[in-house]
């Protein structure tokens, strides 16, 4: 099948056909196979079972072009964020069609209708996240984003509109320290990122309580490798959408766990169509019976290596 | 030499302890045996006058590391305090409670503050963090972060390359963090002998990021070069400029390479090199400033050796 044909299957699961799911994964690998030299170093022939389409770990984002477009094709590449050493992740797509469609029909069922979106995080082209809020703005309202080298305070406490804020954990962090007043009914904040950080970790339901004191909160968990999003409302597990499969597994052997035990999560998410299918992340959780996920965060890692200690041994 | 008698009597009684460190019990026999057989030579400077009371900051990964210290800081009449990690406190503890030498192990961060002198192995923001906290009188003999090589050419050392590999699961910085080669079945070569070690000393506990770091690097070994995974034990082939990859237990990482590829990632890494395991010592006539040895000893240290570089005899 060509490109176009898949993408066209892709959409139809997308908007409702979830019947032709499996079919149409299959038919995806098989073409990524052909044209992805890196998931054939992985696989030598195409998988026939779904649940044999290699994981590709999240590292070889950082190493290698994952995928089936070349870095000379013209193409929107989302690069990963918080690098200090190497190159960055790299999701190279053709065009943001499929990244945009299963964007937005997921998250509608979730979105507020709200008058202005803000942002908390830097506009940058090669942004995932920025891309998808700058998606959201025919429902959510004109997106404003208010981090260049700091965070626009005065844009947040002049709001007096229902206004969707989009923060990620430690910029709505920073905004809280500023102690805010709640915002208009009507207005919602949307939490996404991790909550450790290179210097300090967060306590995730602490900040979370503290923001929900100021409006409605919705927490989004997405990756620069993904082209589907999960949603959640506080407090809950997350939804992925039904073409977004989430498996959990044992991280040293890479085995499948049951439904409802801790393991390293997997996402094979349909949209990643010029990308790769199935992504392995470094991130710990849940998937409940129902496909839901609780996510536990990072997978707890060894003391470091060497003869090293952590400055946080000491201090 | 009276007290270095009293610390071979330490010796002695340490080798009876059974460490519960995370590694195999047989893993964590060998790795201590290595470490106390090296008290068997009496060490030079033995008169000089230790600080009075050394605090070693002591690593949870290279469970020995401290021992050597503490033997020659408490031959030399200095009193030791080894400021344990907490996730194996009951290990030093036991280092500590042995002997009637001066020497107490505690958990407490505050006993930095009542040290003469501090020897601490950790990273450079580790070192910096507590060069910031030192006291006017305060001495810090600190050693940041360094990793090791291994040169091979002989087929018949792939098991003493094993070994430097399997002693404390490959996360000392004595564990080579590559294997240079021009052997064009090192990595058959390597695999068996990894499997043959892993039935004498198997493998300890691996933490779930150390094995999907494992699993993650087999993937990008099988498109950048050769990968072979076993259970317990792997051997990943990858291009040398990719040296070093980050230490994780019991996978070796093979770097296809000829004599002069080797002796050009010493230079380049020689400011943090550890330790070079050769078998054959002439790649490496002219290079000064870090510890050579042969395959199988790279985590068998004597005591009369450069640690990184400093001759810590003479320094201590």
């Amino acid at each position: 099948m060509s490109r176009e044909a898949l993408s066209a299957a892709i959409r139809e699961v997308v908007q409702g056909d979830l019947a032709a799911l499996d079919d149409v994964l299959l038919r995806v690998h098989a073409w990524q196979h052909a044209n992805d030299p890196v998931l054939r170093a992985l696989i030598a022939e195409p998988a026939t079972r779904v649940d044999a389409i290699p994981a590709v770990p999240v590292a070889l984002f950082r190493e290698l072009d994952v995928g089936t477009v070349r870095p000379d094709e013209p193409h929107q590449a989302f690069h990963t964020s918080g690098t200090t050493v190497g190159r960055p992740g790299i999701h190279r797509m053709r065009d943001t069609a499929l990244y945009d469609l299963g964007c937005r029909t997921h998250a509608a069922r979730w979105l507020p209708s709200t008058t202005q979106t803000f942002g908390l995080m830097a506009d940058s082209p090669h942004s995932s996240l920025a891309h998808m809020v700058r998606d959201f703005a025919d429902r959510t309202g004109p997106v404003r984003f208010l981090i260049s080298d700091t965070l626009d305070l005065e844009a947040l406490s002049a709001i007096d509109a229902p206004t969707f804020v989009c923060a990620t954990a430690f910029a709505l962090d920073a905004w809280l320290q500023a102690s805010p007043r709640p915002l208009p009914s009507g207005s919602c904040i949307m939490v996404t990122g991790g909550f450790k950080g290179r210097v300090h970790a967060l306590e995730a339901d602490a900040l979370l309580d503290a923001a929900a004191a100021l409006a409605p909160v919705l927490l989004e968990y997405g990756m620069t490798e993904l082209s589907s999003q999960l949603w959640a409302r506080h407090g809950e597990p997350y939804t992925p959408p039904p073409w977004l499969r989430v498996t959990a597994v044992e991280p040293t052997t890479g085995a499948a766990l049951p439904p409802g035990v801790p393991g390293q999560l997997r996402f094979l998410d349909l949209c990643n169509l010029d990308g790769t299918l199935h992504v392995e992340t470094l991130d710990e959780g849940v998937v409940h019976a129902d496909g839901r996920v609780t996510l536990h965060g990072r997978l707890p890692d060894a003391p470091a290596r060497g003869c090293s200690l952590a400055v946080e041994d000491l201090l | 030499m009276k007290r270095w008698a009293e610390v071979q009597a330490w010796r002695d009684r340490l080798r009876a302890l059974s460490p519960d460190v995370g590694l195999s019990p047989e893993g964590a026999r060998v790795a201590l045996d290595a470490a106390l057989d090296a008290l068997d030579d009496v060490p030079r400077h033995l008169g000089r006058p230790a600080p009075g009371h050394t605090v070693i900051v002591c690593a949870s990964t290279v469970f020995t590391a401290s021992i050597e210290w503490a033997a020659v800081l408490l031959a030399r009449g200095g009193r030791v305090t080894l400021k344990a990690p907490r996730a194996h406190a009951a290990w030093f503890a036991e280092v500590a409670a042995c002997t009637d030498l001066p020497i107490l192990s505690t958990t407490d961060r505050d006993v930095l503050q009542d040290a003469d002198c501090l020897v601490v192995m950790g990273s450079d923001a580790t070192l910096d963090a507590i060069r910031s906290q030192l006291g006017p009188r305060q001495r810090l003999l600190g050693f940041g972060h360094r990793y090791s090589l291994t040169w091979w050419s002989d087929p018949d050392q792939a098991d003493a390359v094993a070994l430097d590999l399997a002693l404390h699961d490959g996360r000392g910085c004595m564990s080579p963090l590559g294997v240079f080669s021009p052997l064009p079945d090192a990595v058959e070569l390597l695999s068996h002998a990894m499997e043959r070690l892993q039935a004498r000393l198997p493998r300890g506990d691996v933490a779930p990021m150390e094995g999907a770091g494992i699993r993650s690097r087999a993937a990008l070994a099988r498109v950048l070069g050769q990968a072979v995974d076993a259970p317990d034990w792997s051997v990943h082939a990858l291009p040398a400029a990719r040296f070093p990859e980050p230490g994780l237990p019991r996978a070796a990482v093979v770097h296809p390479a000829d004599r002069a590829t080797f002796e050009a990632a010493v230079h380049t890494h020689l400011p943090k090199l550890s330790t070079v395991a050769t078998d054959a010592p002439a790649t490496l006539e002219g290079v000064r400033g870090v510890r050579v040895c042969a395959p199988g000893e790279m985590q068998r240290p004597p005591l009369d050796r450069l640690h990184d570089g400093v001759d810590w005899l003479r320094e201590l």
